[in-house]
């Protein structure tokens, strides 16, 4: 449980390396294992083999020197194991067991080896072979040969082995470390720029994020990388929509009162700090209520968004109008000199406004009234600049409609 | 494969006592002639006959003159050679000889004028071996003992072919003297 919880902490970085060890080990680890036992088993066959047939030969050759119990031939027919480096010594036994030849490798000063049961044998254990043969003449036993064979050969084949298994494995390594490196970047290179990508968006709340293009792969990383992207712009759709709603008024399309609102405390904010002078203008329709009653809420609907296509015609880009209720509309236009333009526009507006107009193949026709008042000169508050303007307003109204009022203190 | 029988046992025995090489250790001493009939029975081992001289029968095995051997041969009887049974054979006369396939010629007769003999033997295929003489001329193995009490022998060769027999490599290995050829 420990280690998996250890591998879990682990980043997907390591746990590849991990991993990628891990197989090589479980791939390389009994191959290496069962050739070693191969090879380690073949070669002490094919070593028993031999030691038996060098001991056929000297047992033919040696077979009439034994007979004749030649010392002088016989020690010269075993010389001949000289050849054989890995030959540790032989010895030649008269029936009775007498040593009549002993060989000895060259630099080594082995006790004879003797005969230890009458049968022929050849036992191995694990640094030698020994060799047990009967010799014969025409049938007739005439003694014995051991030999002793060390099977240090073996050991220094398998030890070659190894070092060659060990060296392939560091070249193996060492060609694949690099292409793993790249094959994991190749997974894990997305992943961290997708993972830099999600703490962007999270740190900043930007649900945009410039840097991020979405994996071109195919793999699940792809999917995961284009589910992000997708589940962002769902986001930014939300957002926008949210915005929509808060800030938007959805008959018209115009801003609504909450953004007015928030405009107009901006708008007097700057006004006074900046020492510069605003207006704010109230639009009231007159008789937008008869249209709606005669023809229906559609008409008024339709009616209310050809008010506000007319007012964006006439404003200026910088000017902000907004439909802050029923049929009322409001205005802001920062930095004025004077109130020329404004009363210049408010007569443009009513001009507009009564003239009849083709709503839903109904010819309507309406009025409004409007009401300027101006910052500092006539509110230095939003909330009074509002009540002005609405002063003003009511003023016109009172007035007769289809007029404007400039807001006087005396008003009220 | 030949029977083993307890005189088998007996004359691999006698190989195996080496004191007839070995200087100091008197008590293993083998007879001398004992060593001898083992060489005997180990020159026809290694000896080719024509076939039409071994069939059937037993083996010939001739003493020419003085018999030194005592009861050395015993260990010969009941042996077999090629598959025959050793019959050892006193001999005085040279006609008797060509009936042999070996004929051991004493000491004492190997240094005489033994040239009468093998006028008679030739044309037959007997394997002579003279006992210590320095080379019979004649005989196709001559026995010698060295100095350190040591047997060797030496091969005729040319006298064996004569004989139409025919030796075995490993004998002719062992030989101290091999002469022809």
């Amino acid at each position: 449980m420990k280690i998996k919880q250890w591998f879990a902490n682990r980043t997907i970085h390591a746990k590849l390396n991990l991993i990628n060890g891990v197989v090589l080990l479980a791939a390389v680890l009994p191959i290496v294992c069962i050739t070693l036992s191969y090879e380690y088993y073949s070669v002490r066959h094919s070593s028993l083999h031999e030691a038996g047939i060098q001991a056929d030969i000297i047992r033919d050759n040696v077979a009439a020197a034994m007979a004749f119990a030649d010392k002088e031939s016989a020690s010269e027919i075993l010389l001949a194991l000289r050849a054989s480096p890995s030959v540790l010594q032989a010895t030649l036994q008269l029936p009775d067991k007498e040593i009549l030849a002993h060989y000895a490798k060259p630099g080594t000063a082995a006790r004879p080896v003797t005969l230890e049961a009458e049968l022929d044998e050849a036992s191995v254990d694990w640094s030698t072979i020994r060799v047990s043969r009967q010799i014969f003449l025409k049938g007739n036993p005439v003694g014995w040969l051991l030999t002793e064979t060390s099977l240090s050969p073996l050991y220094e084949r398998l030890r070659l082995y190894l070092l060659v298994n060990f060296l392939s494995c560091l070249l193996g390594i060492a060609i694949a470390y690099p292409l793993s490196i790249r094959l994991k970047e190749s997974i894990t290179g997305p992943l961290s720029d997708l993972m830099a990508m999600a703490r962007h968006v999270t740190t900043h709340q930007d649900y945009n994020p410039q840097q991020h293009t979405a994996s071109s792969s195919n793999d699940e990383i792809g999917s995961l990388s284009r589910a992000f992207d997708n589940m962002l712009s769902n986001i930014r759709e939300r957002d926008l929509k949210l915005s929509q709603m808060a800030y938007y008024d959805n008959v018209t399309g115009l801003t609504n009162r909450h953004y007015f609102m928030e405009r107009l405390e901006q708008a007097v904010a700057n006004t006074l700090r900046y020492g510069t002078r605003s207006c704010l203008i109230f639009i009231d329709l007159d008789d937008f209520k008869i249209v709606n009653d005669t023809h229906g809420h559609h008409v008024g609907d339709a009616l209310l968004r050809a008010v506000s296509r007319h007012l964006s015609e006439l404003l200026r880009d910088s000017d902000i109008v907004c439909r802050i209720g029923g049929d009322e509309f409001a205005v802001i236009i920062e930095n004025i000199k004077d109130l020329k333009g404004p009363c210049i526009l408010s007569r443009k507006i009513i001009d507009v406004l009564s003239r009849p107009m083709q709503v839903l193949e109904h010819e309507v026709v309406i009025g409004a009234s409007l009401g300027i008042s101006t910052c500092p000169d006539n509110a230095e508050t939003m909330s009074d600049l509002l009540r002005t303007a609405d002063m003003a307003m009511y003023q016109a109204k009172e007035k007769g409609k289809n007029r404007f009022c400039l807001y006087e203190p005396t008003i009220g | 494969m030949m029977p083993r029988l307890p005189g088998l046992l007996a004359i691999s025995l006698l190989f195996a006592l080496p004191a007839w090489g070995r200087a100091g250790e008197p008590w293993k001493a083998v007879p001398e002639y004992t060593m001898k009939a083992a060489y005997l029975y180990n020159f026809a081992q290694l000896t080719d006959w024509p076939t039409d001289s071994v069939a059937g029968g037993e083996f010939h095995l001739c003493i020419y003159g003085q018999d030194e051997f005592g009861g050395a041969l015993d260990a010969l009887r009941d042996k077999l050679i090629n598959g025959r049974k050793v019959r050892i054979r006193y001999i005085s006369e040279p006609a008797e000889a060509r009936l042999c396939h070996m004929l051991f010629i004493s000491q004492a007769e190997s240094k005489r004028n033994t040239s009468r003999l093998f006028d008679v033997l030739r044309g037959y295929s007997v394997l002579t071996v003279s006992d210590n003489a320095q080379e019979v001329p004649g005989s196709t193995i001559s026995l010698s003992t060295t100095k350190e009490q040591r047997l060797s022998f030496a091969i005729d060769i040319d006298a064996g072919k004569r004989a139409q027999l025919r030796f075995s490599s490993k004998l002719l290995a062992l030989a101290k003297r091999v002469i022809g050829e």
